[in-house]
C-alpha cells in the first residue's frame, strides 16, 4: 500500500526527515516512535502530502504519491491530528463537518454516510447537530475519526491520537481504533512518542531519532525490553513510571 | 499551628449547575496528588485557591485557608500579593502561559521585581540562577532566548523558574508534563521533586495520569463528577477499592506486561 524508499524531507532548508524506507501492506499497521523533533510528525505530512518531499521515492498503492491528485489521494488515506480541537471548525456543526467530503466528492446519501459514521464511532445521530464546543474531548477525537472514514480510506494516518484525551478517553480510543482495523481492515500509520500506547496498538515498531530509523522491532520486543539500539532502550527507559528513588540515583 | 492548605466543603457552581460537590481536605509541605478524568473538576479546585475561576462560576466554602490566611474572604489586592509570591502556578502548556513577546530571562527578572525590590542587575542574577535549578546548562543563551525558539521541556522548566523565583510556599501544577515526550516529562518531574524537597514547599499535582502520580506524589485524592471518591498514599494505589480508581489504574496502557 505504500512504498517509501530513502524519503527526505526538507523544511526551511533544514533536513527533517532524512533518508527513510518502509513499506506497509494492506490492513497493516506500523508505528513510528521518537522524541519530540525527531521528525516523525513531518514524515507522517509528507505521506499525507502535506509537506513536499525532497528526496527519495514515495509509492501509494504501486503509483507515485506525486501523480496522485489530492482527490485520490484523499479516498486512499485519512489524516487524523492529535488535538480536534484544530481540525474541526468551531461554529459547523459535526453534521456539517461530516458532510464536506462527501460535498467535494460529489457523493450521495450524505445523511445516511453521516450517520454510518458516527455509529462507528461510537456516537449516536443526535451528534450531527452539535458544535465541537459542545463535545467532550473523547467525543471530538471520535468526530474527527468519522470524518477520517467519511471517504471509506484503506489507510488512517494517526498523529499522537490520544495525546489530547485523559486516561478513560484513552483507553476508549485506543478500542475504537483496534476495533475499526478488525472490522474494517483499516491500516494504520501511527506516530507518537508514548511507548505503551504504540504497543498497544501495531505489530510492528520503527525508532525515529534526527530524522532517520535507527531501530526496527516488533510490539513485543518492545514491551519485553528487547532493543539494540541506545537511542529505544532510552525511549524505554524514559516510558518507565516515575520513581523518585530511581531519578535521584 | 495550622496546616499550609486547608479546605472544607467547597462547591463551586456555574449558575444552578453545581460542579464541586463540597471538597474538603488539608495539606502540609508535602507532594498531593488530585486525580481525576477530564471534566472531574480537579482544575477547578487548583483555581478556587487562586481564586482565578472562569467567568460564571461562582465558588463558596466553610473554609478555605492558605497558611492561617482566608482566602474565600481576602481582598484582591491581598489575592495578588499571595498569587505568584506565596503560591505558584505552573500549567500544562508553556506555550501559552509564556509571553511570546518577552524573552525569557527578562520574564524571570520581571518576576521577582514584582515581588522584591531589588536591582536590575540582581535580578538578572537571579534569573539566571534559577535558571540553572531547573536544570538549563546555559543559562547565559536561555536567557536571551524568546519562547518560541526553546523546545516545550526547555519552554516548561523556563516556566518552573518563573514560578519558583519568588520562592513560594505552595505550588500548583496542573498537568505540568503532558505536553512532554518522555524524556523532558520525567526531567521536568525531577526537578519539580528536588525543588520541592529541598525548599520545603507543598506541592499541589493536578494530574489525570494514576501511574504518573503514583511514583511521584505522597498521598492521592481521586475526584469523580465533583467529589472526593477515594484518599490513599501513593504506594497504597494498587489496593485501592473505589470503582473509578480502579477504572483509572486500569485505563492507561503499559508497556511491561
Amino acid at each position: 500500500m505504500i512504498e517509501a524508499r530513502d524519503l527526505i524531507v526538507r523544511l526551511g532548508g533544514r533536513e527533517i526527515v532524512r533518508g527513510v524506507s518502509f513499506d506497509l501492506a494492506a490492513g497493516e499497521a506500523l508505528g513510528i516512535v521518537g522524541e519530540s523533533g525527531s521528525g516523525k510528525t513531518t514524515l507522517l505530512r509528507a505521506l499525507a502530502g502535506l509537506e513536499p518531499i525532497a528526496g527519495g521515492t514515495l509509492r501509494l498503492e504501486g503509483a507515485p504519491l506525486a501523480a496522485l491528485a489530492p482527490r485520490q489521494r484523499s479516498r486512499v488515506l485519512q489524516l487524523v491530528f492529535q488535538d480536534p480541537y484544530g481540525s474541526l471548525h468551531p461554529r459547523h456543526t459535526v453534521a456539517r463537518a461530516l458532510a464536506e467530503p462527501i460535498a467535494i466528492h460529489r457523493l450521495d446519501r450524505a445523511s445516511e454516510r453521516t450517520v454510518a459514521a458516527l455509529a462507528a464511532v461510537g456516537l449516536g445521530p443526535e451528534f450531527r447537530f452539535r458544535f465541537p464546543h459542545q463535545l467532550s474531548g473523547g467525543q471530538r477525537q471520535r468526530v474527527a475519526v468519522a470524518r477520517a472514514l467519511m471517504l471509506s480510506p484503506r489507510l488512517l494516518l494517526l498523529d499522537e491520537p490520544t495525546a489530547a484525551l485523559d486516561v478513560l478517553a484513552q483507553a476508549e480510543m485506543i478500542e475504537l481504533l483496534r476495533s475499526l482495523r478488525r472490522e474494517r481492515g483499516l491500516a494504520h500509520l501511527l506516530v507518537s512518542h508514548d511507548l505503551a500506547l504504540v504497543a498497544a496498538l501495531v505489530e510492528r515498531i520503527a525508532v525515529m531519532q534526527d530524522g532517520r530509523f535507527v531501530e526496527r522491532l516488533d510490539a513485543a520486543d518492545l514491551r519485553h525490553g528487547r532493543a539494540q539500539h541506545p537511542h529505544t532502550l532510552e525511549l524505554i527507559e524514559a516510558s518507565r513510571s516515575y520513581r523518585r528513588a530511581a531519578a535521584s540515583a | 499551628m495550622s496546616a499550609l492548605l486547608e479546605i472544607e466543603e467547597l462547591r463551586v457552581r456555574f449558575g444552578t449547575h453545581e460542579v464541586l460537590h463540597g471538597i474538603s481536605f488539608a495539606m502540609e509541605r508535602e507532594r498531593l496528588a488530585l486525580v481525576g478524568g477530564s471534566g472531574a473538576g480537579k482544575s477547578l479546585i487548583g483555581r478556587s485557591i487562586l481564586r482565578l475561576l472562569p467567568p460564571g462560576a461562582a465558588m463558596q466554602a466553610r473554609r478555605l485557608a492558605f497558611d492561617g490566611i482566608d482566602i474565600a474572604g481576602a481582598d484582591a489586592a491581598r489575592m495578588r500579593d499571595l498569587r505568584g509570591r506565596r503560591i505558584g502556578w505552573v500549567l500544562q502548556d508553556p506555550k501559552f502561559s509564556l509571553n511570546p513577546v518577552m524573552t525569557i530571562g527578562a520574564q524571570i527578572e520581571e518576576a521577582f521585581r514584582l515581588h522584591h525590590r531589588i536591582s536590575r542587575g540582581a535580578a538578572r542574577e537571579r534569573a539566571l540562577a534559577s535558571l540553572e535549578a531547573v536544570r538549563i546548562s546555559d543559562p547565559l543563551r536561555v536567557h536571551g532566548l524568546y519562547p518560541h525558539e526553546v523546545s516545550g521541556g526547555m519552554g516548561q522548566r523556563a516556566m518552573i523558574a518563573m514560578m519558583l523565583a519568588p520562592d513560594p510556599d505552595l505550588l500548583i501544577a496542573d498537568e505540568p508534563t503532558s505536553a512532554l515526550d518522555g524524556s523532558s516529562a520525567r526531567q521536568v518531574l525531577a526537578i519539580l521533586d528536588d525543588l520541592v524537597a529541598r525548599r520545603g514547599m507543598g506541592l499541589l499535582f493536578i494530574s489525570h495520569d494514576l501511574d504518573l502520580v503514583a511514583g511521584f506524589c505522597d498521598r492521592v485524592l481521586v475526584i469523580e463528577q465533583g467529589r472526593i471518591v477515594e484518599r490513599c498514599a501513593a504506594a497504597a494505589l494498587g489496593d485501592a477499592q473505589h470503582p473509578y480508581t480502579r477504572r483509572l489504574l486500569a485505563a492507561r496502557p503499559r508497556l511491561q506486561a
